[in-house]
């Protein structure tokens, strides 16, 4: 079990010097790109993720992996983290669909919604004893986050919104991210100090592939990502969108009455 | 506490297995939608086959066979006018996406749209989905009637045209946009 617990140190410390190491380019690569100030959310959430490797390095060299000292600053600065990326996805939702100003007025609060709701949910189910009440926060923070991003690409599917591939790669990595790391949150919730060590293998995983997916859709970055849209005059939609409506409800009715001459034979 | 895992692991499924879908759909739809205006470009192609549907489904040709001729080619026949049928269904199906899918376009250019609105059209085209799909299983299984698939046409058809006056007007106010800001540029 020891030599197991050994191996994994290294293969921990392998994994944060390649996280590290994908950090520097990613961030690099936006600064080189001048893309500071279309993403500085996403550039400031990958300074904090590259501050914290050294700190939670440093932490757990000092105090080891099982002391409370450690348990308390990694995961603080994990919250701190995890906020940085909320925003960034916020960021994201906001680069992308912000544009169009009447879907996004609506869109917004949907996702707020949405993601309130599966917050709420995770941390009623969650564990809340002393030594499961940070990673019930951290499950709800990544529940949420996952639910919003799902919702904003059914929105953007929903109307039809063209997304820059590379933008479209930038959500899918966090979506997935936020995926497993709810599953890795839950997994941990369930064994506790058992699990601990291999949570942290699970997410520094994770968070490479993360990584990989966001490097690669840096370096396919435009100058800009996002292109200005045109938006129709004010009385368009008042005129057109309830008719279309009207509309629908009299083809429906039409189907209705189909079917239910159908099903009596006659025709 | 198992509970909480397999809660979990069905819901992170279940949100995994929507990524999936959508972002396999996103390249199927990038690929037929190449932009804003182009969604905007709407042709009716099933009206144009009306005609030809109409002979195809005239009950008179069938009676003709199953009394003329023998009951194999009347049985041919008629799975034939119910190709025919679920096919022209489709095309209906297809012309029904286009125009929606202009719909969508117009309240996304939209600087204002109302929830209530869209929330009514998410709820209509659900509908309206669910009830093909049921006149198709019923297609699929008898006979079809020329009555019933013209109504359908049609009603597509004047939504067709209500949408196609709908993106003349949008097309006026766009160009008229465009002059006003050009002449206030010089």
């Amino acid at each position: 079990m020891r030599f197991v617990m050994v191996n994994m140190a290294i293969v921990l410390k392998v994994l944060w010097g390649c996280s590290l190491g994908l950090q520097l380019t990613v961030l690099f690569a936006i600064i080189a790109k001048k893309h500071y100030q279309t993403f500085p959310a996403i550039l400031a959430y990958l300074l904090i993720g590259l501050l914290q490797s050294p700190l939670v390095y440093l932490t757990y060299s000092t105090w080891g992996f099982e002391s409370l000292q450690a348990f308390r600053i990694a995961w603080t600065s994990q919250a701190i983290v995890t906020a940085a990326r909320w925003i960034a996805v916020c960021e994201l939702c906001h680069l992308i669909l912000g544009q169009f100003s009447g879907i996004w007025g609506m869109t917004w609060r949907v996702l707020a919604i949405s993601g309130a709701i599966a917050l709420f949910l995770a941390l009623l189910l969650g564990g809340h004893d002393y030594a499961r009440l940070i990673s019930t926060l951290d499950l709800g923070l990544e529940c949420s986050m996952a639910t919003v991003l799902v919702v904003f690409f059914l929105f953007a599917r929903y109307y039809r919104v063209l997304i820059h591939p590379s933008l479209h790669s930038i959500a899918i990595a966090f979506c997935l991210y936020s995926c497993f790391r709810t599953v890795n949150d839950t997994i941990l919730q369930v064994f506790l100090r058992n699990y601990s060590p291999t949570w942290n293998l699970v997410d520094e995983v994770t968070y490479l592939a993360t990584l990989m997916l966001l490097a690669s859709a840096v370096f396919a970055l435009r100058p800009r990502p996002v292109q200005r849209i045109r938006l129709l005059p004010r009385d368009v939609y008042s005129e057109f969108v309830p008719q279309v409506n009207s509309r629908l409800v009299e083809l429906n009715r039409r189907l209705s009455q189909l079917l239910k001459s159908e099903a009596t034979g006659k025709t | 506490m198992n509970l909480l895992l397999i809660a979990f692991g069905i819901f992170v499924g279940g949100l995994l297995g929507f990524l999936v879908w959508l972002v396999g759909r996103k390249t199927e739809s990038a690929r037929s939608l190449p932009s804003q205006e182009e969604n905007l470009t709407l042709a009716c192609k099933h009206l144009t086959n009306l005609p030809q549907i109409r002979q195809a489904l005239e009950p008179s040709d069938l009676n003709y066979l199953v009394h003329r001729a023998n009951r194999e080619v009347a049985r041919t026949v008629r799975r034939e006018r119910q190709r025919v049928a679920l096919s022209y269904l489709q095309s209906l199906r297809e012309d029904f996406d286009q125009l929606i899918g202009a719909a969508q376009v117009v309240a996304s250019l939209s600087p204002k749209v109302e929830a209530g609105q869209e929330w009514k059209r998410f709820r209509l085209i659900l509908e309206f989905r669910w009830k093909y799909q049921l006149v198709r299983v019923r297609f699929a299984m008898g006979s079809p009637a020329f009555t019933s698939l013209s109504g359908l046409a049609l009603l597509v058809s004047s939504l067709a045209l209500e949408i196609e006056r709908a993106v003349t007007k949008i097309g006026e106010a766009a160009a008229l946009a465009a002059n006003l800001s050009s002449s206030a540029d010089r």
